[in-house]
């Protein structure tokens, strides 16, 4: 399910002092757990126990990876060793022995390249100059074999101190009593029994491990949370992971953004050729990107920033496409080479609500009508799914509060629609039809002041103000979409032809393109996210070496 | 009295430059803000730009009514549709210049946060995008007051 997070086991283990390096090694090699900081909640212990210090192990590991690092700098070594080996070794050893490699390795650097500047500098005759040429090609020859040796060894010794440093890293977050460690981490629950099996052979046998589920309620210990996203949806997990990241106990709104996002992004750029361009160049960076990652290309920087949300601009250039054809925008006209586009209508809600059909350049209204619709829309999906949140909490008065205020929203917004704003302050029409307005209304008074007494009412006034300006706000929908469009036609104004089409196509991708994002952005994370979603969870991230 | 062209001139003029104005101050002060954080840690920029890109487009929501201004000025010849233009013009100079306020504090406040605390972004952020609606809530009005020249 990618509306939940995979389900986790807390595992709480107590490990003879001997042995914890072991453990720790072979549950980074395992990489499923997510080592909890035992001092977030050592008053649960009762003083049984102390939290570990770091000891000098630490200290020295990284002082020798600092020197490892300077001299791989230095040579320009720069290949990397996989995960060292070291289970069945002595892991206070593993110092001393890289020490005294390091110490060698140094010293014999040091002598070469001593040398070989010894000799480049003496002054010779000229008799003797073939010779001391002929020596220093021999030591230059001699310094390449070791380099090759320095190419083999270096990483190793990396990778050895790496495994010794993320060990003792982790010693820190565990606690101890006088002869034993305790470990505290998150599981997933098809990892269990490696976790356990991993945990128990390593400390050979000299160990306690048990797993407990996690408590359900609300404000219970923080679970970390883990969602198997396949790629596609991957750019709109990251506009979800910016605002937070979810709680164990609500739901992810990735994949329902995966749907939302691209539909308003499309309705403030509606253009079939702007946004026809758009899905192009999405569909160049995916495979792009399927290329540079066959050849083994890592992406780094804005190049990856950009080229990782191929799927984003797809997905949003072929929405952009879809409403384009419903308004009959092509570069911001309705012909362009020959390609005649007459406004489509797909769907007409009420009287007043038309899902395409008209130029929203010509007839702003009708557009506002399906912006403010839209936004009626989303407002619903959002205290939807807030109330799905709130009954799978078992919060069941909140669940009420909420039915109720759905319940009056929609009354609201239906009134609006089907007789238009100003019956709204006609109060005989409230009592005419009490159970459009007025029944949800009593019952959300009467539900939040009996759940919360006079701070109810206050809260509820504060819900009804939020709603209203959160559905005036979707009123942007409009107003960038004629952005857009008057955008296009001013360089088709200065310039008619292809190049005026060039221009305006070039500021509508970038300019236009990033503050439409920007603003369907908001509207997700504001105007919907504050109905339902608090972002307020832990990512999962095992502790592997 | 002023003839209805010369006042339609003006409702271009205001329409178009005092949103930019209250914009480019709201991007200095949240540009220098974001220049000082992000030395701190680069790694905030991509979300502080929020905070720009809102900025820039009070700024287009400006354009996009002088522009409109702009198409309709033939029709601006007697004196009523004159000051429909004018009040169009005067709602969107005004309310973009008191949302550039709000995005111009909030914004660097929140950068300056977020280089401290990276995780008080989603909360820091509501703040400078609702001083931004109020600048939609004066383009809304002056679309409307526009369509009825």
């Amino acid at each position: 399910m990618m509306l939940k997070p995979m389900h986790m086991k807390k595992l709480v283990a107590t490990i003879y002092e001997d042995y914890v390096d072991e453990v720790l090694y072979a549950l980074g090699r395992l990489g499923v757990a997510h080592l909890i900081d035992i001092r977030e909640d050592l008053d649960s212990w009762k003083g049984l126990i102390e939290p570990v210090e770091p000891g000098d192990r630490l200290f020295k590991c990284m002082e020798l990876l600092s020197r490892v690092e300077r001299l791989m700098d230095e040579l320009k070594v720069s290949e990397k060793a996989s995960p060292a080996e070291l289970l069945g070794e002595d892991f206070n050893k593993i110092i001393d022995d890289s020490e005294k490699e390091l110490d060698v390795l140094e010293n014999n650097y040091r002598k070469l390249k001593a040398e070989v500047e010894s000799l480049a500098e003496k002054k010779v005759s000229d008799e003797e100059k073939p010779l001391l040429e002929s020596m220093i090609a021999t030591k230059k020859i001699e310094f390449e074999q070791h380099l090759q040796l320095f190419k083999k060894s270096l990483p190793v010794i990396r990778s050895r101190l790496e495994a010794l440093r993320k060990v003792d890293e982790a010693k820190r977050l565990l606690g101890r009593t006088h002869r034993t460690y305790v470990m505290e981490a998150w599981v997933p629950l098809d990892k269990v029994e490696d976790a356990r099996k991993a945990i128990a052979d390593a400390s050979k046998g000299l160990c306690i491990v048990e797993f407990s589920s996690p408590p359900t309620e609300a404000h219970a210990t923080r679970v970390p949370v883990a969602y198997r996203i396949p790629t596609f949806l991957k750019p709109f997990e990251k506009i979800v992971n910016a605002y937070g990241i979810p709680l164990f106990n609500e739901i992810n709104p990735t994949v329902i953004t995966f749907i939302t996002f691209p539909l308003m992004f499309g309705i403030m750029f509606a253009d079939v050729g702007h946004a026809g361009v758009m899905a192009v160049c999405g569909l160049l960076f995916i495979l792009l990107r399927r290329r540079m990652e066959k050849a083994g290309v890592e992406l780094t920087g804005i190049t990856g920033m950009v080229l990782s949300a191929g799927e984003l601009l797809l997905l949003c250039g072929l929405s952009g496409i879809f409403w384009g054809i419903l308004f009959g925008e092509i570069f911001s006209q309705h012909e362009f080479f020959g390609i005649h586009l007459h406004p489509l209508e797909l769907l007409r809600i009420g009287r007043e609500v038309r899902f395409g059909g008209f130029v929203p350049y010509e007839d702003v209204m009708a557009m506002f009508h399906l912006a403010i619709f839209i936004g009626v829309c989303q407002i619903n999906l959002g205290l939807i799914l807030s109330l799905v949140n709130r009954v799978m909490n078992r919060e069941f008065k909140e669940a009420a509060s909420i039915a109720c205020w759905i319940w009056f929203y929609d009354g609201v917004a239906y009134v609006i629609f089907a007789y238009g704003s100003t019956i709204a302050f006609n109060l005989s029409f409230w009592f005419s039809n009490p159970h459009l307005l007025f029944a949800p209304l009593a019952a959300l008074i009467v539900l939040e002041v009996v759940s919360r007494g006079m701070e109810g009412l206050s809260h509820g006034l504060m819900v009804f103000v939020e709603s209203l300006s959160h559905t005036v706000s979707y009123g942007r929908l409009l107003a960038l979409n004629l952005v857009h469009v008057s955008v296009g036609k001013m360089f088709l104004q200065m310039q008619s032809g292809i190049l005026g089409v060039t221009l305006g196509t070039l500021i509508s991708l970038i300019l236009e393109g990033t503050i439409i994002f920007v603003h369907t952005l908001r509207l997700h994370w504001v105007e919907w996210f504050s109905k339902f979603y608090s972002g307020g969870g832990v990512k999962y991230t095992p502790f592997k070496i | 009295m002023l003839s209805p062209s010369l006042i339609a001139q003006l409702s271009v003029l205001i329409s178009t430059s005092i949103p930019a104005i209250g914009a480019i101050w709201a991007i200095i002060s949240i540009g220098t803000t974001m220049a000082g954080a992000g030395t701190e840690k680069p790694e905030i920029l991509t979300r502080a730009m929020i905070g720009v890109v809102l900025a820039e487009a009070l700024a287009i929501y400006g354009l996009l009514v002088g522009f409109m201004l702009v198409g309709a000025l033939p029709k601006l010849t007697t004196e009523d549709a004159a000051y429909k233009a004018l009040g169009a013009a005067l709602t969107i100079a005004i309310s973009t210049v008191a949302a550039s306020f709000g995005i111009a504090y909030c914004g660097s406040a929140m950068i300056g946060a977020m280089a401290e605390r990276p995780e008080t972004f989603s909360s820091n952020v509501i703040s400078v995008v609702l001083s931004e609606a109020v600048g939609i809530y004066g383009l809304l009005i002056a679309f409307m007051l526009i369509s009825q020249i």
